[in-house]
């Protein structure tokens, strides 16, 4: 979080498709690479994206992850470890690549997001879906804190024993608060939307100005010609 | 004008399926990592379990939404983050799966019909659970393939890889997956009748 | 300038259920602001909802009669066009933001009636120029107090310029500075002429603002007020119409004899805890006797909250030390003894039914549930025993939280905000049954910026102020609590002197 001024703005500066376009990349090259140092060689760029952005600790969280991944698994395979488990090793370490990249996604302002993703041919509905999901998944967690503590002080969390000899009532305790709390939001949400004319049938532009620029362009460039070195030349 | 949008999404619709779909995802990510140290229970439980305990979620949507195209949307939705979170290539499939699970809930108020919902969310669980799982595999073969090419060859990880892609515990993996969905719409129903219903909000 | 409505015979029910609003006749002048003041349920948040278009749109049911703006039916106005002519704010501004961040919810409603970006940058900077938080744009709105995202709701409303206000409890939630600091926002409002319907339960700070104060009750304009009819009236009449006080310094403190013994139950002793910078309690000695009743008072944010879930073991604190009855507890005993009831209490019920609500989680024996409607009994709740604890009113919740206490048999009962959002009558109510239970010898702390709520049920008052005791005093008469709670320094600060 103690990101330079500068490298701050840069996320309110790009554009949501240059990241999107990151993130797929980084799925295609995770997937297509045949070579480890070629995959390893992208992961790099990206955490150094990422600390582009201003994420310093979270670029050097997830190379280190990265790291810690691929040498663990070489070492299982040389000495015929098990555990932890290869499988889970070799997933983590194909699966951090795309959480990069979608890990700027969710730090872009929401309403910049959703200005850059109507210029995409999603189709509006699904699009109003996903950006109430990202606006709601703040508000479920802090929910859900608030039924646990409650659940605490009932006692239906008191000792473990008590949750496994009755997993059902622990299920609905913990399921029944969180739905009506959720539809509750979600009503209020609607009308609050409604009379603010979500349903309007002008063209909408946004606050934030959703253009390809320079800095767009130039990513672009450098992740294409990294993910072609990596998936092709390597 | 109200008459007229009965057929479509209303804005509060498109809330109800967010706020259940969002609880869901948070689930399935507490889940998948409280199962990742076990990748067996991962690969062939954890879809079955998030089945389980989002059925309720998905009941309840259904029952208060109660309009045809839901079970799609919630595939799509859950295909394009799947999409962003990595699996691209997948989009088609869950659109595919949303069809099929759309298919079974052809016919008027299928969406409060006890059963038919049951039907439609076990297929789509299944289909989660093969969507899911796929790509694993994947990420699976390429690293033997790796791991092999760079000369390590030993008998526990052959051995891990067989066991884990057997085509017959693919076909475990399924039936799991199902049963656990078919009993969470169960409980699900029962949570329904017991609570939402009787205090009206769907 | 701001629009006249006319409202005609108007009568709405939602589908199924009794009638809600019943023959309204209505006439406001452009530039009026109208307070709508009743009992919960009597149907002041359906009027504002017709205004805005919501019934019959959103809550659908059966309307009939007209609503006209300055002479032209609303009906003909197709429902997303109204948010250019109503702007709206409710009670909770959680809950109706759509962005994750300050200027994305301003813009929110100019994005959606298609204005072009130096448009929507233009109305975003003015009016959050206007709200005094033009600093703030980028900022995350959860991170933002709740006076603070009131601001942002006023904003996002006015970012479209609209002729009419309907706010709906805006003040619910605000503590008594950001109740001032309202205050003058809809003074300023006024001045430029708009056209403001306000549905409040708390009216004083609406006294010198309001031109005309509506009583509804059951669906009909019962009583209608100027404000110096309003502040004319004794307490006698506010309290029959189920009102709040419009003077709080007319209320007199408890009647009730004082419970207290000498016994002291709770007593913290340097208790520190800061989340990161921010220090919320710093070496705060503090003690409580038996039956006794606490207000614990003090701004949003200084650590009330905080403070209440320490004592109840629910945060352990960073130093010092909590005794509970002589004894150092450790925060898991003390779960055992102290009760906190937060503010938001839909994530508290879990039971099918009232009964089920205070016996679940354990077997149901006859003597528990005896006990359990005993509780309900005395809570005046068996009425409703049948009903899902969700379908229950705001104060009838806040009883049936204080039965679970009860049925836990928690000698301290920590509330937080119980009279939030409530009327004159369920504040009232709630803080009866508080002196009930002291009576039943129960050591209770009130956290609450309700003044009235405090005069009506607490005998002492601590003041929290950035994580210290500022003050603690025995609540003698009002003005010493309203002083120390801080209401009278809006009348030192005259809106002209801020300007």
């Amino acid at each position: 979080m103690m990101a330079s001024a500068s490298a701050r703005k840069r996320i309110a500066q790009v554009d949501g498709r240059t990241v999107l376009f990151l993130t797929i990349c980084a799925c295609l090259v995770s997937f297509l690479t045949t070579d480890l140092l070629g995959h390893a060689l992208f992961t790099c760029g990206l955490a150094l994206m990422l600390c582009f952005f201003g994420c310093y600790k979270q670029g050097i969280g997830y190379f280190a992850a990265y790291l810690a991944c691929v040498l663990g698994l070489y070492y299982e395979a040389k000495v015929g470890l098990s555990f932890p488990s290869p499988l889970l090793l070799s997933m983590l370490y194909k699966l951090l690549l795309p959480a990069m990249p979608a890990y700027l996604l969710f730090r872009m302002p929401s309403v910049k997001l959703t200005a850059s993703l109507r210029k995409l041919p999603i189709p509006s509905k699904a699009m109003l879906v996903l950006m109430v999901m990202l606006r709601f998944a703040p508000t479920v967690i802090l929910e859900f804190k608030g039924v646990c503590e409650a659940m605490k002080m009932r006692g239906f969390l008191r000792s473990p024993w008590a949750v496994l000899r009755h997993p059902l009532n622990t299920l609905e305790y913990a399921i029944v608060p969180m739905v009506f709390r959720a539809l509750k939001i979600a009503d209020e949400l609607s009308a609050s939307a409604i009379v603010r004319g979500i349903e309007s049938p002008y063209k909408k532009q946004s606050y934030y100005l959703s253009r390809i620029g320079g800095m767009d362009a130039g990513i672009i460039g450098i992740t294409v010609a990294l993910a072609v070195v990596c998936c092709l030349v390597m | 004008m109200t008459q007229h949008s009965k057929k479509k999404f209303s804005i509060r619709d498109m809330m109800t399926i967010a706020a259940m779909m969002v609880i869901c995802f948070i689930i399935m990510m507490i889940m998948s990592g409280l199962t990742l140290p076990f990748p067996l229970v991962n690969l062939y439980g954890s879809a079955g379990i998030d089945g389980f305990i989002c059925a309720v979620f998905f009941l309840v949507a259904a029952n208060r939404v109660n309009k045809h195209g839901l079970l799609f949307a919630w595939a799509a939705v859950y295909g394009l983050i799947q999409g962003v979170m990595g699996y691209m290539f997948l989009f088609p499939y869950f659109l595919a799966l949303g069809a099929v699970a759309e298919l079974a809930m052809v016919g008027k108020d299928s969406y409060r019909n006890p059963l038919r919902t049951r039907i439609g969310w076990t297929i789509n669980c299944a289909g989660n659970f093969i969507g899911c799982a796929v790509p694993l595999w994947w990420a699976w073969d390429s690293y033997a393939a790796m791991a092999l090419e760079s000369g390590f060859t030993n008998d526990t990880l052959t051995m891990q890889m067989e066991m884990v892609t057997s085509p017959a515990l693919m076909f475990l993996g399924v039936g799991i997956t199902a049963v656990l969905a078919y009993l969470g719409t169960l409980f699900g129903q029962r949570l329904l009748r017991k609570h939402f219903q009787k205090a009206g909000i769907v | 300038m701001g629009k006249e409505i006319a409202i005609h015979d108007l009568s709405f029910s939602y589908s199924g259920s009794d009638m809600q609003l019943a023959h309204i006749d209505l006439q406001i002048r452009a530039g009026e602001v109208i307070v709508l003041t009743g009992p919960s349920g009597s149907g002041k948040s359906s009027l504002t909802r017709v205004i805005n278009g919501l019934i019959p749109y959103f809550f659908e049911g059966a309307l009939e009669g007209t609503v006209n703006v300055d002479g032209k039916p609303l009906a003909d106005i197709p429902s997303w066009a109204r948010g250019q002519l109503v702007g709206n704010v409710f009670q909770d501004p959680r809950s109706q933001f759509f962005a994750n961040e300050v200027a994305g919810e301003i813009a929110f409603g100019c994005e959606n009636y298609g204005y072009d970006h130096a448009d929507i940058c233009m109305h975003v900077q003015r009016a959050a120029t206007a709200m005094k938080i033009d600093d703030m744009l980028e900022h995350s709105l959860h991170t933002l107090s709740y006076g603070m995202r009131q601001k942002v709701a006023i904003a996002s409303a006015q970012a479209i310029d609209p002729e009419i206000y309907v706010m709906d409890e805006p003040s619910a939630n605000l503590d008594i500075a950001s109740t001032d600091r309202f205050a003058e926002i809809i003074r300023d409002l006024k001045a430029q002429g708009k056209t403001i319907i306000i549905a409040e339960h708390r009216l004083y700070y609406l006294m010198d603002l309001a031109d005309r104060f509506l009583c509804v009750a059951q669906g009909k304009i019962a009583r209608e007020y100027s404000a110096q009819e309003m502040q004319a009236l004794p307490m006698q009449a506010i309290r029959a119409l189920g009102l709040r006080a419009p003077d709080l310094h007319q209320i007199s403190p408890v009647a009730r004899v004082s419970a207290a013994r000498e016994e002291v139950v709770l007593e913290a002793r340097d208790l520190t805890h800061a989340f990161g910078e921010t220090v919320v309690a710093d070496s705060i000695h503090l003690r409580c006797r038996l039956g006794e009743v606490v207000a614990l008072i003090g701004p949003n944010g200084a650590g009330k909250s905080t403070l209440g879930r320490i004592f109840a073991g629910l945060m352990k604190e960073q130093s010092g030390e909590v005794q509970l009855f002589g004894e150092r507890t450790k925060p898991k005993k003390r779960a055992e003894k102290v009760w906190y009831i937060p503010q938001d209490l839909d994530s508290q019920l879990f039971g099918e039914d009232l009964l089920d609500e205070l016996t679940t989680g354990a077997p149901v024996t006859p003597l528990r549930r005896e006990q359990a409607e005993e509780i309900l009994a005395a809570l005046e709740l068996s009425h409703f025993v049948t009903q899902h604890p969700s379908t229950l009113s705001g104060g009838q919740k806040q009883r049936l939280a204080l039965g679970v206490a009860l049925m836990h048999e928690a000698p301290i009962i920590i509330l937080d905000e119980p009279t939030s959002g409530l009327d004159g009558a369920n504040m009232r109510n709630v803080s009866r049954m508080i002196g009930k239970l002291a009576e039943r010898g129960h050591t209770i702390i009130v956290i609450t910026h309700d003044a009235e709520c405090a005069l009506a049920c607490c005998e002492r008052a601590i003041r929290l102020e950035k994580g210290r005791i500022s003050a603690d005093f025995a609540i003698k008469d009002a003005s010493i609590l309203l002083e120390k709670m801080g209401y009278d320094e809006k009348e030192a600060i005259s809106w002209h002197n801020k300007k």
